[in-house]
């Protein structure tokens, strides 16, 4: 029953996010991405360090080292952890939900057209 | 005229007994409203205080941030992530869905940062760029917050 509603949670933020339906911003932390809904709601998604940055940090004691999606409710009270080694959570699926609420939060896709306008302009 | 009196004196007491019992449920109402606005008034400038202590910290997060005072950041990061449960705690049921919204999202970034500055080591440009956006963030969304309790403090004045 558990398993099952996180399942149904996490393919509910997965598809949201594909539809532009939930405003990702960027964090003070490289990897982690946060949004309000509905005015009772966080979600925070933080994907894996690169190697170089966990090099970097040796002795850091929580290191990130999965995607993991965490809910929270007004109070800051965490009400649901997912990551890819929860049961129906598929690897791929956590990591395209990573992937899309960077590419939404640091907006990408207008990052990436200017970038092109200058290639062009070379 | 005075036969009058004298015949309907009950009638007319009980007239003007009625009309003192009308006036004086008018009054009443009207006192109970005065006190209920006057109750409201001084929540909704309780509410812009409130917030008024958030914003302090959060521009005292960005001046420690800026001056590179790791550790004082730590502190007013922790004191700030405080006020904003006290916030929610106290005035949840008069927060709109937005400021709520914007009150979970000063909450997480304020939780980003403190994890950002508590790694072990030098940070690095970038992560001291990102830290000074995410306060820059904060304090924006307590300032937003702040100028709009005060607002609704000076509509419910007028």
């Amino acid at each position: 029953m558990k398993d099952e509603k996180m399942v149904k949670f996490f393919e509910g933020v997965l598809s949201k996010t594909k539809a532009g339906k939930i405003p990702w911003e960027p964090t003070a932390q490289e990897v982690r991405f946060i949004a309000a809904i509905g005015g009772e709601f966080s979600l925070s998604i933080s994907g894996p360090e690169e190697p170089v940055i966990m090099a970097e940090r040796q002795g850091e004691a929580a290191r990130i080292d999965r995607c993991t999606l965490v809910l929270r409710d007004l109070h800051g009270r965490v009400l649901a952890w997912v990551t890819e080694n929860d049961e129906g959570i598929r690897t791929d699926a956590i990591q395209e939900l990573y992937e899309t609420a960077r590419w939404q939060a640091v907006h990408a896709g207008e990052r990436i057209d200017d970038a092109l306008e200058v290639l062009n302009s070379l | 005229m005075s036969d009058f009196i004298v015949r309907n004196w009950g009638n007319l007491a009980s007239v003007a007994g009625l009309l003192f019992s009308i006036l004086a449920f008018v009054f009443a109402k009207r006192a109970s409203k005065a006190a209920r606005e006057a109750r409201d008034a001084a929540l909704r400038q309780s509410l812009g205080e409130d917030m008024n202590v958030a914003a302090r910290l959060a521009a005292e997060v960005v001046a420690h941030l800026r001056n590179e005072k790791r550790d004082m950041a730590l502190l007013r990061i922790s004191d700030l992530m405080d006020q904003t449960r006290y916030l929610v705690g106290r005035w949840e049921p008069r927060l709109s869905k937005k400021s709520k919204d914007s009150l979970s999202r000063a909450h997480e970034q304020l939780r980003s940062m403190h994890q950002a500055l508590n790694i072990a080591g030098d940070l690095t440009r970038e992560d001291k760029a990102r830290l000074a956006q995410a306060g820059q963030e904060v304090s924006g969304l307590f300032s937003t917050e702040h100028g709009a309790a005060a607002r609704a403090a000076e509509a419910g004045d007028k």
